[in-house]
């Protein structure tokens, strides 16, 4: 009888104990990310039977359990995915309308209006050589912001390309840990211990992979912790990795120009061909990355390229129907007197020809004919007629002209057409983020909620652990007493 | 009542500060520069229209200018033809006085060498230059004219410039027009033309090298003057119809040299003639310049109208915007102040 006194106090002794560590394990991670504060599982043990008298035999740690809703995980990596899409898409179409911003600065539009001014400018006074400098400069200029266009879209296209990879490593990087959990948890698991920590270590690894595109992780029928790729395939099953790979594909010869090449990603062991991921476009950063590389990146590029290619094209067979503006010699009868050798008189380019229109935009430049010879800018339809301002006029003209969409737009209102589109979908985008940004605090205040530690609760539990603890210490003390004076009375 | 736990609450807290920040940035922002826009993506309609708006002004000044230079060179070549107009009168006033068969030798030999007077006078104005162009010369403004025997070297053509859009005004006129006693030359303000030959020919080349390309790359009034391979006074009718106003002068100093009232007499149709067609292209370029003026004051006007336009999608509304600032401030120290209350207080501080 006074044994049952000391065994069930040291239970009691050992359940408060513990639940004050648990509580003390809480409070350490109360600032630890992912940590699902835990909660120690109480039982009576099994009571004795004397008879009719049942006595109970003091009380049981059934498990320490950590406080966990799957669903509630399984929203919050959703939102988290959606998110992530949303900001990695606000983030480069933000880089991307930069490119195209002249609000505040002088852009492509701005420079490309004073060329065709100052084409307006040289009608006025086509016999002058300093005008010329101007048409000249001018020129230069827009060769120049069209590739600056042309080379910052290349870099935004690189820092994506070097994001798809360094995403794809990290996706590997978290695809071990995962299947290391799993080996471990399995382990722990088998030998009855807790998996707590390791859990929830698990759950922030698949959150964490939950930035870069769907995943989904469940327990399949043998046990097997798996983490699916949506849509994709499955990228750790148990203790095993499928680890993606990305393949550079070279740049794609195009005429004289190299393609800055792209970045594909597959599975590292069903091969090339098969599995190529990249056009399955998902959600996640991964996937905002490659959708507005393959579609608004390419579209930029696309229709700049247009821009460059029909400026230069329509510039330049305007230009070639004009003579130089120089002293051509001609005979009695008026006739022009062109000796081989002679530099041309007419037909000359102010564009470089031959211009591809991939790539146009980072490829143009002025012809060596303009480049070398101000004389060369042609002016006059006629030789000999330095007061002729036709070709001027008509190249100032081209402003006007309805040459793209089928001759619906002109240059300028495919450019602010272009840019315009690019602001729209980034300001969709950060509309968009801003959503999925306030679903995502929500889902991880629900999350917190349940599984967070509050301080004040813990407080209060450790108050009434300690009071525990302290009750079962005195009911020890007595049981002591009470056999101690057993004792002293057989003295 | 649903759980609280510190990391929900401390996110809560992250939240919102962060938005109310975020916000006061951007405002602060466009409180900096007062624009409303500061990227496409603030407004992209308003953007395109900010940037084409934008564009029309820097046309507009352009189209100035243009104007500001084809008014020059028209008043210029105005004020000559009317010298030349008030040197004509002077010489039909002297060949009706000397019409008749009564005459005085001696005057007239007086009369003679002030016709030679006049005679050289109209060549002068014919050879005249604003800058280095001269202005009766076609497109050959870097030469002389008319040699000393008033032989036209010239050609035929009329430079124009646009002094708005679409709106093209000649600037110069063929001093044969003028000086040969023609009717008054072509007004018309059409886009000069490349000519048929050349607009297939671009079209070809552009289709060639774009398949997307649209049909029509020049597109210009087919009835406009100046064909280029046009032989220059092909449709002018015959030489001797032309009475030049240095023949007509020379012939009257003859015909007082050699006391020819007849000759004399002759001319006295011939140089009303002279002077209706001068009279007749004075006052079409007056009607230039009248042209001239009134789109000057169109783009003036539309400058106007455009830049009340584009300070309304661009810029903020001052008063909205402070108080906007003010407000987001507000709430910003709010969010503060309970955030600060909530972190400093925990049951720890009263048990233990």
């Amino acid at each position: 009888m006074g044994s049952d006194l000391f065994s069930i106090g040291r239970t009691s002794l050992n359940a408060s104990k513990k639940s004050l560590s648990t509580t003390s394990h809480n409070i350490a991670n109360a600032n630890t990310e992912g940590f699902s504060r835990q909660r120690v599982n109480l039982e009576t043990s099994t009571p004795v039977g004397n008879g009719h008298i049942v006595m109970g035999t003091g009380v049981n740690i059934k498990s320490v359990k950590r406080v966990h809703d799957q669903l509630v995980e399984d929203n919050l990596n959703d939102a988290l995915t959606k998110h992530q899409f949303n900001e990695t898409r606000t983030d480069h179409l933000s880089s991307m309308e930069q490119i195209f911003n002249e609000i505040n600065s002088d852009g492509l539009n701005k420079i490309m209006n004073r060329f065709f001014n100052s084409f307006r400018e040289l009608s006025n006074q086509p016999e002058n050589e300093v005008v010329r400098t101007l048409v000249r400069d001018n020129a230069q200029l827009v060769v120049e912001d069209f590739h600056r266009i042309s080379d910052e879209i290349t870099q935004v296209k690189t820092r994506m390309d070097n994001q798809i990879k360094a995403s794809v490593e990290e996706i590997n990087q978290i695809a071990h840990t995962v299947a290391r959990l799993n080996k471990e948890i399995v382990r722990l698991e088998n030998m009855g211990g807790e998996t707590g920590d390791l859990r929830d270590q698990r759950d922030m690894a698949l959150r964490t992979l939950s930035d870069y595109t769907e995943v989904k992780g469940y327990e399949a029928g043998n046990g097997e912790f798996v983490v699916n790729l949506v849509g994709w395939g499955s990228l750790v099953a148990g203790g095993s990795v499928n680890p993606l790979v990305t393949k550079g594909v070279s740049g794609d010869k195009i005429g004289s120009y190299t393609d800055e090449g792209r970045i594909e990603i597959a599975f590292e062991k069903s091969g090339k061909a098969s599995a190529n991921l990249t056009e399955k476009k998902g959600s996640g950063s991964l996937g905002a990355i490659v959708k507005t590389r393959n579609e608004e990146l390419k579209y930029l590029r696309d229709q700049l390229d247009e821009m460059a290619h029909s400026l230069v094209h329509i510039t330049n067979a305007i230009h070639r129907k004009g003579f130089v503006n120089r002293k051509i010699p001609t005979d009695q009868q008026g006739n022009l007197i062109v000796r081989p050798g002679d530099p041309k008189i007419t037909g000359i380019n102010f564009f470089k020809e031959p211009l591809d229109l991939e790539r146009a935009a980072g490829t143009l430049e002025l012809s060596d004919e303009v480049m070398d010879d101000l004389t060369n800018i042609a002016t006059g339809l006629e030789p000999n007629s330095p007061g002729d301002n036709r070709i001027a006029l008509a190249i100032s003209k081209v402003q006007h002209e309805k040459l793209l969409g089928d001759g619906t737009k002109t240059i300028e209102e495919v450019y602010l057409e272009t840019s315009s589109s690019i602001g729209l979908a980034s300001s969709k985008a950060q509309i968009n983020t801003e959503q999925s940004g306030g679903i995502v605090a929500q889902a991880r205040s629900i999350k917190e909620r349940i599984s967070g530690v509050n301080l004040d609760e813990e407080a209060t539990n450790m108050v009434k652990y300690q009071q525990a603890y302290q009750a079962s210490a005195k009911m020890i003390r007595t049981a002591d007493e009470m056999f101690d004076s057993v004792l002293e009375m057989i003295r | 009542m649903s759980r609280v736990s510190e990391t929900s609450t401390v996110n809560a807290i992250k939240y919102s500060s962060n938005r109310s920040r975020k916000k006061l940035e951007d405002l602060q922002l466009k409180g900096s520069n007062l624009k409303r826009v500061q990227k496409p993506s603030d407004d992209p309609v308003g953007n395109m229209d900010i940037l084409s708006i934008r564009s029309r002004n820097i046309d507009g000044n352009q189209y100035l200018r243009n104007a500001s230079v084809a008014k020059a060179q028209l008043t210029f070549t105005e004020s000559a033809i009317e010298e030349l107009t008030e040197l004509i009168t002077k010489a039909k006033e002297l060949a009706i006085g000397q019409a008749s068969n009564i005459f005085d030798p001696s005057v007239r030999k007086g009369i003679a060498q002030e016709v030679r007077q006049l005679r050289n006078q109209a060549l002068s104005i014919a050879n005249r230059r604003l800058g280095n162009k001269y202005i009766f010369g076609g497109f050959k403004t870097l030469e002389k004219p008319f040699d000393s025997e008033g032989n036209y070297k010239g050609d035929n053509n009329q430079t124009k410039i646009e002094v708005g859009k679409d709106i093209y005004v000649p600037i110069t006129f063929s001093g044969e027009k003028v000086f040969f006693s023609e009717p008054n030359p072509s007004l018309e303000s059409g886009m000069p033309e490349l000519g048929e030959k050349t607009r297939t020919e671009i079209q070809s080349q552009v289709q060639q090298t774009n398949q997307q390309d649209p049909e029509p790359v020049i597109n210009r009034d087919p009835a406009a003057n100046n064909g280029p391979y046009q032989e220059a006074f092909a449709d002018n009718g015959s030489q001797e119809v032309k009475g030049s106003i240095f023949k007509d002068l020379e012939t009257l100093e003859n015909g007082l040299l050699t006391d020819n009232h007849f000759m004399i007499q002759s001319l006295l149709p011939k140089l009303d003639n002279t002077l209706d067609n001068l009279i007749q292209t004075r006052t079409s370029i007056g009607s230039v310049i009248n042209k001239v003026e009134i789109t000057e004051d169109n783009i003036e006007k539309n400058k106007v109208e455009n830049e009340t336009y584009r300070s309304k999608i661009e810029d903020a509304d001052v008063a909205e915007l402070f108080t906007d600032l003010t407000r987001q401030e507000n709430v910003m120290n709010a969010s503060y102040k309970a955030s600060a209350q909530l972190l400093n207080n925990n049951l720890m501080k009263y048990i233990g």
